[in-house]
């Protein structure tokens, strides 16, 4: 009999609440999708780097996972109460006709039982079906090869799946019952007769709060691009991020009253069709939905910061790939300071004798590099380290290290095979060449109090006001801390020798992907540097005598493996944020639909069409959508610039195509839940119009 | 085909075949222009089905409904909802006030709907609030006001669009007597100085007596007519609960 009781309820709020089910179901979908992902990638086929970098991605994603069950769980409890909420009356009629509290917990809790296993049954299904898709966009991430198509299902992801919404769901079911077992029955049946009074707000006072709130932001957002370089502790960007959730906090609060105030005074819009009707109930409401609002525009403004910085990413390291790469190979080898250096020290020499198969290569250029006592990063910027000692004494070290030293002939040499460009130098001129973004900017610094130098006797003066772009040994990201370039009748000793170079191509028969894979999955390695570094770790990069490589093949598959990692785990976060604010809005909206049915009806009864009430419903769920997506966008055109530089992006991409991206993305979910929930709330307020003054 | 409102041979019936309710039963009336009409029945009578058939919100099983000529059971959904904008105002027991607005934009709202050129509402609304001498409540929400201005308020939605026909349920079923009385003598006082017809539903036979014309129902069926003709209030209000008392004397029972 309970259990019929039960069966009916929730035919009944799936209709009702199909924003809930929507909501539950969706969480599991995207859950699974991502948690399945480990297992997909195990399947495909990878270059030693990718698996590398897949491996760390899946951990990232695992570990993202734990996050993301809590934000859940935290969205499904509020969800749950806010729906037990509602349905206080129908409770309330349970115990009324006697029946006890303990089989008010039974039917809920078979509820509860049902809608769960129907969730997860049915996300896990769609999840499934999704994920042979998500796979795919896996592979052409990573640009695995994908030649057959197999269809995958991940019993470890389901298995979490379900033991994690197990989880979830039993905390909805003890909230359940504590709350039908804390209730008193007269709160119960009068719950939804509760009025509301409006409070009303000073138009004065609500301006003169939102100028403050806009003051906030101006601040805030000044202070985190413009002025970034005044915020040096962790406490000032703390402050900054503060003053943002108050100012949006704020901005919903105040508005509504002088905006309000304002359009009341202009009669062709106020007076027009029911928007003297639509304003009345958007400022009633947006009092109680301040709070959510805040929370909204803030997971909305972090997706489109996430997802906007993780494709632009992307495409910084496709540029970087085409222009950070230009040779196949770079190889590099320390030498012992202060002796003297001899040929077969250099690099060529070490392979020849180990025996590397010098076929391969098509060498295209060696150089030397130098250092020398007296050059020092301090000797450089001269006035300008003395100014930053005094400030801070922990500079020392950096004023002390030598900086590397090349002759103009040679930089101009690499410079021509990578294409970036040269340096010309005058008798007696030197070039400071830096691309690491923060060094660059201690040199242009230093280079502008300080434009000489002394080395091996001579004085040199700088070519150049401010660092030329450039380097010797390719990297996945600019990387050359500082190298002076110095004229080519210098007399730099043997003993002044620091590293010998070597810039190759592949030759022809060797440019293949086995040959990549020996190069850069420990083969090569294991060959040249047997017993001088510890393969493994990486850590002996500065090992005396080791030859260091870097190849295209290995940056192209770090940059391609960094970027799709970021990605995917922007999407993941980016796709359970919007689904969690949306959802809060979506329930909101949908039981304030519920709670204004009464004054729809008003509305028809006075001879307002169909098409006039749904224009003054979705004009207001328009509101409340857009308000929190409006400002969340205001906010982001701070906020990526902010993340650029976080992540070290210098303007190197055009950052419009990942926008749309992001755009696209967070307007189809969010979007989505738009069209849901306005569908739900037109029904809500339809159901009853049918009915109009008959019942009553 | 002369008259105002025109119900011929209305029935309505309410259930399925099993258990059948005959709320209206054959029921046929005329509403002149300006004729201020009571509608009486005790709870059940079918007076309420009546007054919503009429005001086209439910609509009748067979018989025909003519407003200003019009045919009401032939319009479309559409249609009706601009038919009951144009040509019915309505006042409801509960007042079925918007809590959000004040008093001057729930008169307004009703313009609005009827996409009146929005520079003409706020002097319409305020000259239809002066006529129910609300105008000192304007700028006030509904929760600020006695219930007395509530209905009257009402009143002023109901007439600001100078509709054909004033439909009002119950108008004083929510009033004490001090307001309900001051709410008929607006009615009236618009019913003669505005000519504006009005069709009352009521179980009160206090609150008929303000009407020129009272309807007795009786189990869907039409069962007496009263017309005040030159009798002052007070002998119209006799005639009426002899009527009642004659009805069975039950009418009070819904109170």
């Amino acid at each position: 009999m309970l259990f019929s009781l039960s069966l009916k309820n929730i035919r009944k709020s799936i209709k009702d609440y199909s924003i809930y089910f929507f909501t539950l179901l969706l969480g599991v979908c995207i859950f699974y999708v991502f948690d399945a992902i480990g297992d997909q990638t195990a399947m495909m086929e990878l270059s030693g780097t990718k698996s590398r970098i897949v491996h760390t991605m899946n951990t990232a994603l695992s570990g993202m996972s734990v996050v993301v069950s809590l934000i859940l769980g935290f969205l499904i409890v509020y969800a749950s109460r806010f729906l037990i909420r509602r349905r206080k009356k129908e409770l309330g009629i349970y115990l009324t006709l006697g029946m006890r509290r303990s089989a008010v917990i039974r039917i809920l809790l078979t509820e509860t039982v049902l809608i769960g296993l129907l969730s997860l049954g049915a996300g896990l299904l769609i999840g499934i079906g999704l994920s042979q898709f998500m796979s795919l966009f896996v592979a052409n991430m990573f640009e695995a090869d994908m030649s057959r198509f197999v269809f995958t299902i991940s019993l470890a992801a389901v298995g979490k799946t379900i033991c994690y919404f197990v989880i979830i769901y039993l905390v909805v079911i003890v909230m359940n019952i504590v709350v039908v077992a804390r209730s008193r029955l007269i709160r119960l049946l009068v719950a939804d007769r509760v009025q509301e009074t409006i409070h009303l707000k000073n138009p004065a006072v609500s301006f003169f709060l939102f100028l403050a709130a806009c003051g906030m932001l101006a601040f805030a957002y000044y202070n985190v691009t413009a002025n970034q370089e005044a915020m040096e502790t962790q406490g000032d960007v703390m402050l900054q991020i503060l003053l943002g959730i108050a100012g949006t906090f704020l901005i919903f609060w105040s508005v509504s009253g002088f905006v309000l105030a304002i359009v009341k005074k202009i009669p062709g819009i106020y007076n027009r069709r029911l928007n003297s009707f639509v304003l009345g109930e958007v400022s009633a409401r947006i009092n109680t939905s301040a709070a959510a609002g805040t929370i909204i525009c803030l997971l909305l403004f972090a997706t489109i910061c996430i997802l906007s910085a993780a494709f632009t990413l992307k495409a910084d390291r496709e540029w970087r790939m085409e222009n950070q790469a230009p040779a196949d190979v770079c190889m590099w080898r320390s030498v012992p300071e202060g002796t003297k250096y001899d040929t077969d020290e250099s690099v060529r020499a070490v392979l020849e004798e180990k025996g590397f198969d010098m076929e391969a290569l098509d060498v295209r250029g060696e150089f030397v590099i130098y250092k020398r006592a007296e050059a020092t990063e301090g000797a450089v910027m001269g006035s300008f380290m003395d100014r930053l000692l005094e400030q801070d004494p922990t500079f020392q070290a950096m004023a002390e290290n030598t900086v590397e030293i090349i002759r103009a002939g040679d930089y101009n040499r690499a410079a021509g095979i990578y294409g970036f460009e040269p340096v010309k130098l005058g008798p007696d001129q030197y070039a400071v060449s830096c691309d690491y973004p923060s060094m660059q900017e201690f040199f242009n610094q230093g280079l502008m109090e300080n434009d000489t130098v002394e080395i091996c006797g001579r004085t040199l003066k700088a070519a150049y006001p401010e660092c030329v772009e450039g380097y010797i040994q390719m990297s996945y990201s600019e990387s050359n801390m500082g190298l002076l370039v110095v004229p080519d009748d210098l007399p730099l000793t043997e003993q002044d020798v620091f590293q010998s170079c070597l810039i190759s191509d592949y030759t022809p028969e060797y440019d293949n992907r086995d040959f990549y894979s020996w190069m850069d999955d420990g083969g090569f390695e294991e060959q040249i540097n047997a017993g001088l570094t510890d393969t493994e770790s990486g850590s002996g990069q500065e090992d005396q005598g080791a030859v260091q490589i870097s190849t295209r093949s290995r940056i192209y598959d770090d940059s391609i493996g960094s970027s799709a990692m970021a990605v995917f785990i922007a999407l993941y976060l980016g796709f359970v944020f919007i689904v969690s604010g949306a959802a809060i809005l979506a329930l909101k909206e949908m039981s304030d639909a519920i709670d204004s049915r009464g004054k729809y009806r008003i509305l028809r009864q006075l001879g307002a069409g169909e098409k006039e009430v749904n224009r003054a419903l979705v004009i207001q769920m328009g509101i409340f959508f857009g308000l929190p997506l409006l400002l969340a966008a205001v906010h982001s055109v701070f906020g990526i610039q902010v993340s650029y530089t976080m992540l070290g992006i210098y303007a190197s991409v055009d950052s419009l195509p990942p926008l749309i991206v992001a755009a696209v993305l967070i307007g189809i979910l969010y979007g989505g839940y738009f069209a849901v929930s306005y569908l739900c709330c037109r029904r809500v307020i339809r159901v009853s119009g049918d009915t109009c003054g008959t019942g009553v | 085909m002369s008259g105002l409102l025109r119900v011929e041979n209305l029935v309505k019936y309410y259930g399925n075949r099993s258990s059948l309710t005959k709320a209206l039963n054959d029921i046929s009336l005329n509403v002149e222009e300006g004729e201020f009409t009571a509608i009486m029945g005790a709870s059940g009578s079918g007076k309420t089905t009546l007054l919503n058939c009429i005001s086209t919100i439910d609509r009748p099983t067979a018989g025909h409904i003519y407003i200003d000529g019009v045919c009401t059971s032939k319009l479309k959904r559409n249609a009706l909802a601009d038919f009951r904008r144009d040509r019915l105002g309505f006042i409801f027991q509960e007042f079925n006030l918007l809590d959000t607005l004040t008093v001057c934009e729930n008169i307004a709202i009703a313009l609005q709907i009827q996409r009146c050129a929005p520079k003409e509402v706020q002097g319409r609304a305020r000259e239809a609030a002066e006529k129910l001498g609300i105008a000192d409540v304007l700028d006030k929400y509904p929760y600020q006001i006695s219930g007395g201005q509530k209905q009257r308020t009402a009143a002023a939605r109901a007439i600001v669009t100078h509709p054909s026909l004033i439909l009002a349920d119950e108008p004083t079923g929510a009033l004490d007597s001090r307001n309900a009385r001051q709410l008929l003598d607006s009615l009236e006082k618009l019913n003669r100085e505005e000519n504006a017809a009005i069709l009352m539903v009521t179980h009160d036979a206090y609150t008929a007596s303000y009407s020129s014309r009272v309807l007795f129902i009786k189990d869907g069926r039409l069962f007496h007519e009263l017309r005040r003709g030159k009798e002052d209030r007070k002998a119209f209000f006799e005639q009426i609960m002899n009527v009642t008392a004659l009805m069975g004397g039950d009418l009070n029972y819904a109170v």
